[in-house]
């Protein structure tokens, strides 16, 4: 009997004679027709068969089972068309209960009774047919995301069920189910037909639901790929999935925007809104996703026209807070001009508080980008201005007073961006890049008050009234001082080139202009000077529609849809379909390339020509020159004129007691200098053979030695003879320097300090001889040992002169040996040449370097000077250069026996300044937990220093926090302290990064 | 390995400085410090008794023309000697109010003349035999350029005619035509140029300065001044420059002490001579009929004599 039923019940609906597209409309007319018979059966039948397929019993019927699933899917929705968005085609009440109440239960039933039993490939088929629809709508939708989602969760894995599921769902993602859902959704259908009240428990209802598909939607990748584990499919890789529902939403905002050209009616875009905010959340891939910037291209050029920029700014000005943000800066980073960023968020900054914090406060204050990109500030600013001389004009229009009363918006966010600008705290605490940002905010909008686009009509009002001007000024000039008093160069040129840029532009041209001189700067800091000076505003054209404007008749709007930008939207939109396999579109883009490339190789040709040329003057030239040697015969022969030396040498000192004097020289300027020259050379060949005491005195006037006369490479002489003699006795010397250093603020300047901190970092890492291993063979390579490595780098150019000797020597034994080999017939296989070991002078004396440095020698307070006196040292310079001396100092003490002593010294004092407040100060700590690691032999640091390597840990993962008020404000801090961490890790054998950690560099 | 440089033949110890250095027949001249002139033998090589007593100041330059010998004092006087038997007779010639290094410079033309420099860097020539001024070499009063003082000046001759050869303070080398009154053709150096030495067999001269560089220029058909060539030398400073008369060597007498040998034909240096401990102030040649002997003296109150890439044997 069930099955006779189910017969008839198809026989009935193939006799409507329609294809399941517009069945739903046949029915329609079908009831206009009266045949109020056929729609009791229609709904009879209905029950008929579900009971029927409730109670069958598998796998026996099985072929009763298809052919009612096959009944079934005739009553399904066909896609959805525009005709049911505006509500002329409305399901009838049989097929809305159908779909109301029996659909899910007739998913259910046929998913638990899923066994590979019963079926087979046909029936497979069929049951993807009832569970995919185009035209599914929000209900049909709900119910099969919710019972296969369901079903998922229950079905054990793998198996056969769990493959068909996925792949329905699968097939769902890929369909118009979606989009169907959204519109059916969008629709305003329902108003018209019921009473108000239950409007809104529908609307209500319908919500809730539509929230729900939505979470579902947007967790489908996860609840698919948790149950497949490493297999998943590619549709549900979150980055495709992201495409996918990109393809889907910009679909919508087509229909809705053709929708809005040919009907004005209202529309209700919250689902929309609440779809994009999830996918924008969930899938933005660290604002990197490709379906998300894609989707915001084609925003960019569908919002040429009026009317796709209605659909998107209403979609946009829905969105969830979180999802604001990070759209909105993709919007930014991505859209090729400020107008562009206009068309997409329209007059949301006024139209809502949230964008308008976000826009204003959040992008501007709190967050930053990386400055030399400049293309997301100029967009945020650019859309700002265009905003503020809308409105501004809006005003205009409607008053007929000139006069801007509250500011705007753009001389508000200025003020704001001068108040946090000018903050000096601000400025110690946040990173440099922030504030390179918010100077180039600064910059900008200044610029943009000054052309006011709106010159053409309103010459004689400024866009600034005096009093604005004045409370700009004033706001920068408490700001200049702080940054003219940083210690950090960049700081001090944004200082000095913002004053300048912005008092240019504020003041007239008559009046005199506030000027800087910029030579000296570092690379970096020119380099930003550079970018903040080519800042310049793009040309903003303001066009105010009137009300009357929107109104717009409808062939005025079709064109509008298909003018240039738009198709190129479409086209865009086909592209992105063809990636996700939802259309087929033919790519073939590539002469171009072949183009590019063939003019880029002759443009090198060209260049390499160039260069020959100058290279054959050169040659020109020389041979020109040289025609010194062509001699006739009868010319004399010349003489030796080897004793033809310079005067000067004469004086040069032979002996260490006369260089003593001749150093000590104020008259003659040419005995000091050769004095100085000669020096290291004299003392090497020397000083060994001589009396410390000489030594010491020697080391004490270079300490002291001033430039009295003009020298080259002064500093470098003083330095390479002081380490010379420090190399000669190291341990008096060493104490002796660590007491000067230690003797407290007076005695010595600043600079001989820091000079005294460089010999004796120099004098150890030339005792510790760290130099890269000879590489004679490849046996030696295995022997290599990480700390050598890091030595090698520390290790400064002035080994290299030295190493040029030995290398050569090294060359020579290195041929010989080689020779010898080539000659020699061995028996066994060939033996591998032992390293070759080298005495480490350091080791005896490390400690007469370290510990004195550290606590001085002598002095009365017993303590470290920096600790308690560190008001002097402003800049902290002497602090820094202190501690690097330091950790050079461990560094080179590597397989020393005090290292371990020493080690855990300096983490000591580590410990107390590692929250210290200059960034460079953190910085060189770090350096020395490094040094300290690399210093102390592996099996030491884990007994003796293994918690204060955790402990080092917490706070190293504490300052890499990246954010904008967690972590170190510092970049190198935050980029040191990484690599640090890495290093822990590979000592106390554990992967301490998070496993989320992105590396940003 | 190139030949170590020879020693100077005889070294002759002055009481002063020496100045200026006169080869004459048989004898050396030596002006010194306190302007006294003494006569060495050239054969026993010692000091002749006969001692003349320019002035009170340093005799700057010593020079014979026709017989009479021409000494400049430092202070400006310009004194004339004839022999008389075995002494000399001296007379007052003219009085220069000029107290720089330049040394004056004698001719034969026209019975004799003598080139005097003078302040502002004017140069006179004055008439042996009549003893009074012919010529004012001054330059134009429109020209804006400081000359700065004469510092060295040398009479020449192109084509039978007289020229002369004025270096001055600012670096600038003018040549003279004492027909036209008037400036030839000038060449502008670096440095202060302190010495100026040319050959009319070849054309060509040679300048010393200040600095390490020695310029070498030519005269061409035209009389036009044309730089050809700059040598570097160790220590800067140059205080006398001699062409020798055969054309084949120049000697400077340099601040460091050394007297340093150039090929005049190529240009290369040839010897680099270290008897002095202070700085040259003249080197001459002698004539050829002795020895060909230079001479040089310095700071250091020494006379060497030298005998050098002589083409007639010792």
């Amino acid at each position: 009997m069930p099955n006779e039923n189910a017969e008839h019940l198809y026989q009935f609906a193939r006799e409507f004679k329609m294809s399941p597209q517009n069945i739903m409309e046949q029915n329609v007319e079908g009831r206009e027709m009266s045949v109020v018979t056929s729609n009791v059966t229609v709904n009879s039948k209905i029950c008929e068969v579900v009971s029927s397929l409730v109670a069958l019993k598998l796998p026996e019927g099985s072929g009763k089972m298809k052919s009612l699933i096959k009944a079934l899917v005739c009553f399904l929705p066909g896609p959805f068309t525009p005709q049911k968005f505006c509500g002329l085609d409305i399901p009838s009440a049989d097929l809305a209960k159908f779909y109301e109440f029996h659909y899910r239960q007739v998913l259910q039933i046929t998913l638990e009774r899923f066994s590979p039993e019963w079926v087979d490939a046909e029936a497979e088929v069929l049951i993807s047919k009832l569970m995919v629809s185009d035209g599914s709508g929000v209900t049909l939708l709900y119910d099969t995301l919710h019972v296969l989602t369901t079903a998922l969760r229950e079905t054990k894995g793998p198996s056969q069920k769990l493959d068909y599921i996925i792949n329905v769902l699968e097939k769902i993602m890929r369909s118009g189910a979606l989009v169907s859902a959204v519109l059916d959704h969008s629709s305003d259908r329902n108003k018209s037909s019921r009473s108000k009240l239950n409007v809104l428990m529908i609307q209500n209802h319908l919500d809730q639901i539509w929230e729900e598909i939505v979470q579902l939607v947007v967790s489908l990748p996860s609840r698919v790929s948790n149950k497949l584990k490493y297999t998943i499919e590619d549709t549900f890789v979150p980055d495709f999935y992201c495409k996918v529902l990109c393809c889907h939403i910009a679909r919508c905002v087509q229909f809705l925007s053709e929708a809005v050209c040919n009907e004005d009616i209202p529309l209700k875009l919250q689902g929309l809104s609440v779809l994009l905010s999830k996918v924008i959340i969930n899938f933005n891939d660290g604002r990197k996703s490709v379906g998300i910037l894609t989707l915001i291209e084609i925003f960019e050029h569908w919002c040429s026209s009026h009317v796709y920029q209605t659909v998107v700014q209403n979609i946009l000005l829905n969105l969830h807070l979180q999802a604001i943000e990070t759209v909105l800066r993709m919007i930014l980073g991505k859209c090729s001009s400020p107008s562009a960023v206009r068309n997409i968020l329209g007059d949301t900054v006024h139209q809502s508080q949230t964008w308008k914090h976000v826009l204003c406060t959040k992008m501007l204050l709190m967050s930053y980008h990386d400055w030399r990109d400049s293309t997301l500030v100029e967009n945020l600013v650019g859309y700002l201005a265009y905003m503020h001389f809308e409105n501004v004009r809006r005003k205009a229009g409607a008053d007929g007073v000139p006069v801007i009363t509250d500011g705007g918006i753009l001389i508000d966010v200025l003020v704001n961006l001068l108040v946090v600008w000018g903050d000096g705290s601000a400025l110690n605490h946040t990173p440099l890049e922030q504030h390179i940002y918010i100077t180039q905010a600064v910059i900008l909008c200044v610029h943009y008050l000054h052309i006011t686009p709106q010159a053409e009509e309103c010459d004689k009002r400024r866009a600034l009234t005096e009093s604005e001007r004045k409370l700009i000024e004033s706001r920068l000039f408490l700001g200049i001082p702080v940054h003219l008093e940083s210690p950090l160069e960049p700081v001090r040129a944004v200082g000095m080139i913002t004053a300048e840029i912005v008092t240019s532009v504020l003041h007239a041209s008559d009046e005199p202009k506030l000027k800087f001189e910029y030579e000296g700067l570092s690379k970096e800091a020119e380099s930003i000077v550079r970018a903040l000076k080519e800042l310049v505003p793009r040309e903003i054209k303001v066009e105010v529609k009137d009300q009357q404007d929107v109104v717009r008749n409808r062939t005025d709007c079709n064109t509008q849809m298909h003018d240039d930008d738009t198709v190129v939207g479409n086209e865009l939109l086909q592209c992105l379909e063809s990636q996700c396999g939802l259309a087929l579109v033919s790519e073939d883009a590539g002469d171009q390339n072949v183009n590019v490339r063939e003019w880029g190789e002759e443009c090198v040709k060209m260049k390499r020509a160039e260069v020959v040329d100058v290279v054959t003057e050169e040659e020109h030239m020389m041979q020109r020159d040289s025609d010194d040697s062509l001699d006739s015969d009868d010319d004399f022969i010349p003489y030796d004129m080897s004793g033809d030396i310079k005067q000067s040498t004469k004086k040069r000192p032979k002996y260490l007691r006369d260089l003593r004097d001749g150093l000590l020289e104020t008259e003659d300027c040419e005995r000091f200098s050769e004095s100085l020259e000669v020096c290291e050379t004299l003392i090497l060949a020397q000083l060994p053979d001589d009396d410390v005491s000489l030594g010491i005195e020697l080391l004490e006037i270079l300490i002291c030695l001033e430039e009295k006369f003009c020298v080259d490479n002064f500093d470098t002489q003083r330095y390479s003879a002081s380490v010379a003699i420090v190399l000669t006795f190291p341990e008096p010397c060493a104490e002796y320097i660590c007491s000067q250093f230690n003797m407290g603020f007076g005695k010595y300047s600043i600079g001989q300090r820091l000079f005294m901190l460089d010999c004796l970092a120099g004098a150890a890492k030339k005792l510790s001889n760290i130099q890269a291993p000879i590489k004679t063979s490849e046996g030696m390579k295995g022997t290599k040992h990480p700390q050598l490595e890091t030595g090698r780098k520390l290790g400064s150019t002035q080994d290299a002169k030295e190493n040029v000797p030995h290398k050569l020597v090294n060359a020579a034994t290195d041929i010989i040996r080689r020779r010898i080999e080539s000659h020699t017939r061995r028996f066994i296989s060939a033996s591998k040449p032992a390293p070759v070991g080298q005495a480490n002078k350091f080791s005896a004396v490390a400690g007469s370097f370290f510990f004195p440095l550290l606590y001085g020698v002598g002095s009365s307070s017993g303590g470290n000077i920096f600790l308690s006196s560190s008001n002097a040292d402003r800049d902290c310079l002497l602090l820094v250069h202190f501690l690097h001396t330091i950790a050079v100092v461990m560094t080179s003490s590597v397989n020393c026996t005090a290292s371990v002593r020493m080690g855990k010294e300096l983490m000591d004092l580590c410990w107390t300044l590692r929250y210290h407040s200059q960034s460079k100060v953190r910085l060189a700590i770090m350096g020395c937990v490094g040094a300290v690691i690399f210093a102390v032999p592996k099996p030491r640091l884990i007994s003796d220093f293994y918690e204060s390597l955790l402990e080092c840990r917490l706070w190293l993962l504490d300052v890499m926090k990246s954010g904008l008020r967690q972590g170190d404000p510092d970049s190198e801090c935050r980029e040191f302290a990484a690599y640090l961490l890495v290093l822990i890790g590979s000592v106390i054998g554990e992967n301490v990064l998070p496993s989320g950690f992105v590396n940003p560099f | 390995m190139a030949l170590k440089p020879p020693d100077a033949e005889y070294v002759l110890r002055e009481e002063r400085t020496v100045h200026s250095l006169l080869f004459m027949e048989d004898t050396l001249l030596a002006g010194t410090e306190d302007g006294q002139i003494s006569e060495w033998n050239l054969t026993t090589f010692r000091k002749e008794k006969t001692v003349l007593n320019a002035g009170t100041s340093a005799c700057m330059a010593l020079k014979l023309l026709n017989n009479t010998l021409v000494t400049q004092e430092r202070k400006g006087h310009i004194n004339l000697w004839t022999p008389q038997e075995s002494s000399w007779i001296v007379s007052k010639f003219v009085h220069l109010d000029y107290c720089g290094f330049s040394r004056i410079d004698v001719a034969d033309d026209q019975g004799g003349i003598v080139a005097c420099p003078k302040k502002n860097s004017v140069v006179e020539i004055y008439s042996l035999k009549t003893h009074s001024k012919i010529i004012s070499f001054e330059r134009d009063k429109d020209d804006n350029v400081a000359l700065g003082e004469v510092m060295a000046l040398k009479v020449i001759h192109i084509s039978q005619e007289p020229y002369l050869l004025v270096t001055y303070e600012n670096g600038d080398l003018h040549l003279w035509d004492f027909r036209k009154r008037h400036i030839v053709d000038h060449l502008k150096f670096e440095n202060c140029l302190t010495a100026v030495d040319f050959s009319e067999v070849t054309m060509s001269g040679i300048c010393g300065s200040v600095s390490s560089q020695v310029m070498f220029f030519n005269i061409d058909k035209n009389s036009s001044l044309v730089r050809t060539r700059t040598k570097e030398i160790i220590n800067p400073g140059i205080n006398s420059i001699k062409i020798r008369s055969d054309n084949r060597i120049v000697a400077l007498g340099c601040w460091d002490g050394r007297i340093r040998l150039f090929s005049w034909k190529s240009h290369r240096p040839l010897a680099a001579l270290t008897e002095h401990s202070a700085e040259i102030n003249d080197v001459c040649f002698s004539g050829g009929r002795v020895v060909q002997f230079m001479a040089a003296g310095g700071k250091d109150r020494k006379i060497s004599l030298w005998n050098i890439y002589s083409t007639t044997s010792v």
